[in-house]
Parts: structure tokens; sequence; C-alpha cells
């Protein structure tokens, strides 16, 4: 009995834990998370407005007015 | 930022789209975009979710860029398929444009 509930605290301790780390991280072969967020050049930019159009080069940068 | 619109007529002829993000708000981007006369597109993730996804956002609470955009790169091509992902964890390195434009000229 003892071994059953260990067991079962073991099963339970590795559940909370992947609900705490981050999902599986993004990968080459991956299909590319949808985003809409405001833009520069207007209102709402959405990557689905280049599917099927263009390839897309998605570049984060830390913020406006650091060197690059 | 100012190398990509100098070589974004290459882009252009590769039928590539470049965009940039960030997590600040969207007048501050207008602000640098209009500073730098950038004529491609810069979004503002203020909720930080889309970088996050990307696996773009510095989540070392240690790290001076903590809850900022590293510096990365993917490249998406038209299925919506993800065909390079560089994230640096220096902000001093670059990725430069040569070697996107040759990433892309690998998707045809």
């Amino acid at each position: 009995m003892r071994c059953v509930t260990r067991t079962l605290v073991r099963v339970a301790a590795l559940f909370s834990l992947s609900s705490v780390l981050p999902a599986a991280a993004l990968e080459v072969g991956d299909k590319a998370p949808a985003f809409t967020l405001p833009a520069t050049t207007t209102e709402k930019l959405s990557l689905a407005d280049y599917l099927g159009k263009k390839n897309v080069v998605l570049f984060g940068f830390i913020g406006a007015f650091t060197p690059t | 930022m100012a190398a990509f619109q100098l070589d974004l007529p290459k882009f252009e002829s590769r039928n590539a789209q470049v965009v940039g993000i960030s997590s600040d708000f969207l007048p501050a981007s207008q602000a640098w975009s209009e500073k730098m006369g950038l004529t491609f597109p810069l979004v503002s993730d203020l909720p930080r979710t889309t970088l996050e996804a990307y696996g773009f956002l510095d989540t070392d609470p240690k790290s001076r860029l903590y809850r900022y955009s590293k510096r990365a790169y993917v490249i998406i091509d038209k299925s919506g398929t993800v065909r390079f992902k560089k994230v640096l964890d220096n902000p001093k390195e670059l990725v430069t444009n040569d070697e996107l434009l040759a990433q892309i000229d690998k998707l045809k």
C-alpha cells in the first residue's frame, strides 16, 4: 500500500511539474505561432496576412533606441 | 535595424517580408521607426505572449534584459512553417543579413 501511495505521489509530482515548465521551445519544422499585434505600418499585423504569399523574417529586438 | 532597411530590396526581391518585434509599446516603436526611416513594420508585443511563444523572451530574472526580447531571428516560409531559428543570448552578437538571405535562398 505504501508503495502504491509513493508511486501516486511521484506521478502527481510529475504532472504538477509539467504544468509549471514552459511548453517545448519552438523548433525548426514547427508551425509558426499565429499572432496579431499593433504595428508601425498598419493598425494590426497578423502572421496570417503573409501565409501563402510571402516568406517572413521575424526578428526580435531589445527595444526602440537600442543599438542594432 | 538600419542594416535591414539598407538590405530591404534584397529581402523583397526574394519575396520575404521583414518584421521586427519587441515588448515596446507602440508609440516608442513608431518614434524610432520614424527616426530611422524604416519602411518595414515593427510590431508591439506588450503582453509578451508572442515573444514567449517564439522563445525570444529573456526569462532569466538575473539578466539585465529580463522580460525583454533577446536578439533573435526566425524565417517562416509561405506555408507558415519555421525554417530557421536563432536566438542569441549575447545582445552584442548579430546574425548578418547575408546569412538570413542565404537561408531564404535555401527555401526555393
